[in-house]
């Protein structure tokens, strides 16, 4: 009798506790551990484009941890795969493709060099993959597989040298570094030239790592041209100014307009050199906002308070947050999905707000021209307010000439 | 509880819990689906209106990029131009061209109404060309009435950039309309010429922003530019006919996140504060925002209805759960009522009770067992009593026998008990330990009290040989005591040692006697602990010699007692003799002494023999006066008068006073600094000078004095130790070094160290002696500096 009784009071604790757990079991079977998303970081850690391209890795890293505390993209982490590409453009593509086939990564971000673009670029397309490209560069180019989230020529340089003829005048001496980006550039702007009426008095190329400017200089100082466009890159801007320095051209007399010189170059100059001089970007560290400001905080919060901020690691920044938000609006990791959702973007970016043109996958980007100060910083001397549409072909140089162009670069 | 409770509570919790609890998951899971679809669904709208709007300009500046291409326009640019500036606009040139242009674009403006109007700038920014010819006709944009205009602006943008441009939409005041603007350089032969625009008006956005399909009856489309801080509504609104809201005010509002550039969807609240289900994109080519919106009321609605109707159900269910559960318990309880009223009769004694056995199921069976267990009963408690009385007969039968057996099984185990009592306390009471051996020392049986003495337990001494317990004698011998007192029959007696079962070793006295029993001799052996005996003799041997040790140091001290005694006894001795003798002596000794004096002053010319002897008398007698004083100065020391004085300075006046042979080298190692004492200088004087003679009379033959001093901080005293390195003393001439009337010299009457050692002592000091034969002696003072240590 008292077994019986017994019996049955366990039968009323039972059920109660069979059905927390079975309600237990509803509500938490789909609450499984997922496993990381993985994103290839394709950037030089060694080699001559070492100093520049670092800090778009922590530029990455910072957009990474930003979305993984965040929440991560449906639950799960995203874990980065970084790549040294040792400066070698044909050793990056080797390792895109790598990344792709053995790490199944979703997506990739890097290259610097125009060169290393093109290198990865077949194999972006061939694996009908996604690269997040965050350099300023010439133009002419345009993949179904790449995000340029630099500027395209009409977002940088034909701005600044329209700028340069309106304001200091027509005649104009080219200057760049031997290699694809300043030669292109140079046929655009010579084309600018010819349309606004400005006159080339020169166009000189020196190898990358040239120290000896004594000669161009002198030329400079004999001609005395309205304003110098210079496309040299790397460290060879620093022996290119102290040239100018030594040989007392001031920046009121022939103003330098250069297109790769942001806050990491003169910070690793001396920026006394550059003061007074000009470049061209869409970011600049000194821009008024409260996303720049919140930028700079958690960039310098992460990395340290003595890191200066510039256009490309802006770039390599947003282009992580614009995949992130695609990957969480699109809901999937299928890729021709992704990449649709991606070309209607649009974000809150530090430099202002940024979109994805559908039509060129480059982004919509504000133009700003700056004046270099001796602190290492630029003021804004010019903006165009609102965002610009990204033009990588650009619409005053004519169909032919642009095929002929392109196939130069070919 | 009772079984109806327990029933109703049983269906609730197997029916209406589950239905509930399945209810309300499936009603979540619903919500959340509809959340998700409508959220997915205005994405979707939002993102088909923006792609609206977007392929909406696109198309326009694809159309102003091949217009802008023709070779009417970079012609009529040129021709415009060159008739704006020589003639101004009645120029016939400027008409013709003028006609030709407006005809052209008739069907754009006027037909199609693709443009609102359409403009030629020259690349200085006069407008020669216009559609429409409006005010802006022939005004400049850099410097005229619209240089701030959205023309103005996309105009500047595509001469900058030589791309087409999309203007902001503004007001334009010409047109006295909203409008928006493309502008797009035109080239000619590579050359900049100027810019072709279109203005647009809003047709197109009325057009998105009204088409409210899919949007429910409170959804709507609303776009928004910023200007300043405010977000101006660029087109009507449905709930609301103000067109400006301060951005501050309403930053969770979708509006606010799109102008951020932000895309997105949500819950939120709109410009009216109502909570509604939006998707919201920012137009990068406007610079506007998009929100794509449906009142939250309205998407949940069916929500609300499901809820309500689920409590409806489920209340419905509890219902009716309740009911069923009541009747089966009824159904139940009635014949288990009736079951349990004849169970409680049969147990009053009626056991003619029966139940009824006509319900269904269980329960009838349940009657019938219950009456075939009444019909049991009944029959065994009819047999029940004779059973018991034919099993108490049988019962008190064998009681009797059983109580008879206990009887004597009792008497004999008190026979039996009393026996081993006795036994057992005999054996209780043998303090000593008893073991029997066999002739071969073999233990056949131990006592308790050995086993505790060894150490083993009884089993394991049974069958051990003597030879493994006994530590002093070796098997042979053991065997052959065995032997005799086997042969002797006599009681025997020897000490030996026994070795524990731990190992430890005590001593033992063993009393034997052997007995012949059946045959086979034993030998009864009973060891007795003798340690704590052996202990007590040797504590008294101890307390022997400590009191010997004793003795002999009383009778030492009482030597020095007498010792002591008799030095005293010299000393009054000596001072009676002493003073009477002293004072007779130093008179005569002072008379002398003057006389000498006198006879050296007036003889200084006489013969060197004279002198001689003169010198010797002085000398004699200056040493008698010494030992005069030395005398008095030993029997009554003067009260010392201190004064402050440094010791460096009276070890040197000391010195100086003394005569010292060449053959003796005097080294000082006396610090420079050190603290002043307060001593009589007079007499510390005599105790340094009374040191110095002696070590210099310790060295006839010459040698080393040596005085140093040593300062001692933490004592707060400073010794001076005179040393030297003559013939010293054995330990018996130290022990009575400061006893008058001693001496080891040839002269002297042994009363110098008597006097340096009272003196010292009336000084507060001490001394102390160290000597070895043929080595030397140091003679150490010790002198307090402190005032306080002063005697």
């Amino acid at each position: 009798m008292r077994d019986l009784h017994r019996g049955k009071i366990n039968l009323f604790v039972a059920i109660p506790v069979a059905m927390a757990l079975l309600c237990f079991l509803v509500l938490y079977s789909h609450d499984e551990l997922k496993p990381s998303i993985k994103i290839g970081v394709l950037h030089s850690l060694s080699g001559t484009m070492a100093a520049s391209e670092t800090p778009l890795i922590d530029a990455v890293r910072l957009a990474v941890e930003e979305a993984n505390q965040s929440g991560g993209v449906y639950g799960a982490e995203i874990e980065m795969i970084v790549v040294d590409c040792r400066s070698d453009a044909d050793y990056c593509a080797q390792q895109a493709e790598k990344l792709i086939i053995q790490d199944k990564v979703q997506a990739l971000f890097g290259c610097w060099m125009s060169a290393c673009r093109k290198a990865v670029k077949p194999v972006v397309e061939r694996h009908h993959h996604l690269l997040f490209y965050p350099v300023q560069y010439e133009g002419l180019e345009q993949s179904p597989d790449i995000i340029y989230t630099g500027a395209a020529p009409n977002q940088q340089l034909i701005p600044m040298v329209a700028w340069a003829l309106r304001h200091h005048g027509k005649r104009a001496y080219l200057i760049g570094s031997d290699y694809i980006f300043p030669r292109m550039a140079n046929q655009i702007i010579k084309k600018l030239l010819v349309a606004q009426s400005g006159e080339l008095l020169a166009e000189h190329y020196v190898p990358l790592g040239e120290q000896h400017f004594e000669t161009i200089v002198r030329e400079i100082a004999t001609q005395h041209p309205d304003f110098v466009l210079n496309t040299l890159n790397g460290d060879t801007n620093q022996y290119f100014f102290r040239a100018l320095r030594q040989a007392g051209v001031r920046a009121e007399d022939i103003p330098v307009f250069s297109t790769s010189i942001a806050e990491a170059e003169l910070a690793a100059m001396e920026p006394e050199l550059v003061a007074g001089h000009y470049a061209a970007w869409n970011y600049f560290q000194s821009v008024q906002s409260d996303e720049n400001r919140g930028f700079i905080e958690r960039f310098r919060l992460r990395f340290g308070q003595e890191r200066v901020l510039d256009d490309p690691i802006e770039a390599a920044y947003i282009g992580v947050h614009l995949w992130v938000n695609a990957l969480r609006s699109a809901g999937t990791l299928d890729m021709p999905t992704v990449k649709a959702v991606l070309t209607r973007q649009t974000l809150a970016a530090p430099e202002g707000i940024v979109a994805v043109d559908a039509g060129t996958q480059h982004l919509w980007k504000p133009v700003r021209i700056g004046k270099a100060r001796s602190d290492g910083q630029f003021d804004i001397i010019w903006q165009s307010g609102h965002s610009i549409a990204p033009a990588p072909f650009p619409f005053f140089i004519t169909h032919a000439e642009l095929s002929a162009m392109t196939e130069d670069a070919q | 509880m009772k079984i109806s409770t327990r029933l109703l509570l049983l269906f609730l919790v197997v029916s209406v819990l589950p239905l509930a609890l399945f209810g309300y998951l499936n009603m979540q899971q619903n919500e959340a689906t509809l959340r998700a679809e409508v959220l997915s669904r205005m994405s979707g709208l939002a993102d088909k209106k923006a792609i609206q709007v977007n392929n909406f300009l696109t198309e326009r500046v694809r159309e102003v990029r091949l217009l802008v291409g023709t070779s009417l326009i970079m012609e009529s640019i040129d021709a415009l131009q060159k008739a704006y500036i020589s003639g101004r606009l009645d120029a016939a040139a400027y008409a013709r061209e003028d006609a030709l242009i407006h005809r052209y674009f008739e069907s754009y403006v006027e037909e199609t109404k693709l443009f609102f109007d359409v403009f030629l700038i020259t690349h200085q920014g006069e407008i020669v060309f216009s559609q429409k010819h409006e005010a802006d006709f022939a005004t400049n944009l850099m410097d005229g009435p619209y240089r701030d205009s959205q023309l103005a602006w996309a105009f500047r943008a595509a001469r900058i950039t030589l791309e087409p441009v999309i203007s902001g939409y503004e007001l334009y005041t010409p047109s006295k309309l909203p409008a928006l603007f493309i502008a797009a350089p035109i080239m000619a032969g590579g050359k900049f010429k100027g810019i072709f625009a279109v203005q647009l008006n809003n047709d197109l956005f009325y057009q998105v922003a009204m088409d409210a399909a899919g949007l429910g009856l409170s959804g709507e489309v609303i776009f928004a530019q910023q200007e300043g801080d405010e977000a101006l509504y660029t087109m009507p609104l449905r709930y609301r006919r103000k067109f400006r809201m301060p951005l501050q005010q309403f930053k969770l509002n979708s509006m606010f996140d799109a102008l951020s550039g932000n895309s997105g969807v949500g819950v939120k609240p709109d410009y009216r504060n109502h909570q509604v289900v939006a998707a919201w994109r920012y137009l990068p080519e406007l610079n506007w925002g998009m929100v794509v919106k449906i009142d939250a009321d309205e998407v949940f609605a069916s929500i609300a209805s499901q809820k309500i109707l689920l409590l409806k159900t489920l209340l419905g269910l509890l219902l009716f759960a309740a009911l069923v559960a009541y009747y089966f318990s009824q159904k139940i309880i009635m014949p288990l009522d009736e079951l349990a009223l004849a169970a409680d009769e049969m147990a009053e004694g009626n056991l003619d009770k029966r139940a009824d056995e006509s319900a269904p199921g269980e329960l009838g069976l349940f009657g019938q067992a219950f009456n075939r267990m009444a019909d049991r009963l009944q029959e065994l408690y009819r047999t029940l009593e004779d059973r018991i009385e034919e099993r108490t007969r049988k019962l008190n039968v064998s009681n009797e026998q059983l109580l008879k057996e206990i009887i004597e099984r009792k008497q004999t185990e008190q026979a039996f008990k009393r026996e081993s009592e006795k036994n057992l306390a005999l054996l209780r009471n043998a303090s000593d330990g008893i073991h029997i051996l066999d002739i071969e020392g073999n233990i056949i049986e131990v006592s308790d009290s050995f086993c505790t003495m060894m150490g083993y337990q009884h089993d394991e001494m049974i069958g051990m040989n003597i030879s493994q317990i006994d530590a002093l004698f070796t098997d042979l011998e053991l065997q052959k005591k065995i032997k005799q007192q086997s042969e002797v029959q006599v009681r025997t007696q020897f000490e030996t040692h026994h070795r524990r079962k731990n190992g430890t070793l005590f001593e033992v006295e063993v009393s034997g006697i052997s007995l012949k029993q059946e045959g086979e001799t034993l030998i009864f052996y009973s060891s007795r602990d003798i340690t704590e005996r052996k202990r007590s003799r040797e504590q008294i041997r101890k307390l022997n010699e400590r009191l010997e040790i004793k003795v002999q140091e009383r009778t030492r001290q009482l030597l020095d007692a007498y010792e002591d005694l008799v030095r005293k006894e010299k000393l009054a001795l000596l001072g009676q003799v002493a003073g009477s003798v002293g004072h007779e002596l130093r008179n005569p000794l002072g008379v002398m002494g003057n006389a000498v004096y006198f006879l050296q002053t007036i003889l200084s010319d006489a013969n060197p023999t004279i002198r001689e002897y003169l010198d010797i008398i002085k000398s004699e007698i200056a040493t008698s006066e010494r030992i005069v004083g030395d005398l008095l100065d030993s029997v009554r020391t003067k009260t010392p008068r201190p004064e402050t004085v440094e010791v460096a300075q009276l070890i040197g006046q000391s010195l100086g006073k003394c005569t010292i042979p060449s053959s003796i080298t005097v080294k000082l190692d006396i610090p420079a600094i050190l603290p002043p004492v307060l001593v009589d200088p007079m007499q510390m004087h005599q105790v340094f000078r009374n040191l110095i003679n002696n070590s210099v009379e310790a060295m006839p033959e010459g040698g080393i004095l040596e005085i140093r001093t040593l300062e001692n901080v933490v004592a707060g005293n400073i010794t001076v130790s005179v040393r030297d390195t003559g013939i010293g003393m054995t330990p018996e001439q130290q022990a009575k070094l400061f006893q008058p009337l001693f001496t080891s010299k040839a002269r002297g009457i042994g009363l110098g160290l008597v006097v340096v050692k009272n003196l010292t002592e009336a000084n507060g000091g001490s001394i102390e002696v160290q000597s070895e034969t043929g080595k030397g002696t140091v003679f150490s003072i010790t002198i307090p500096y402190e005032k306080e240590n002063w005697a």
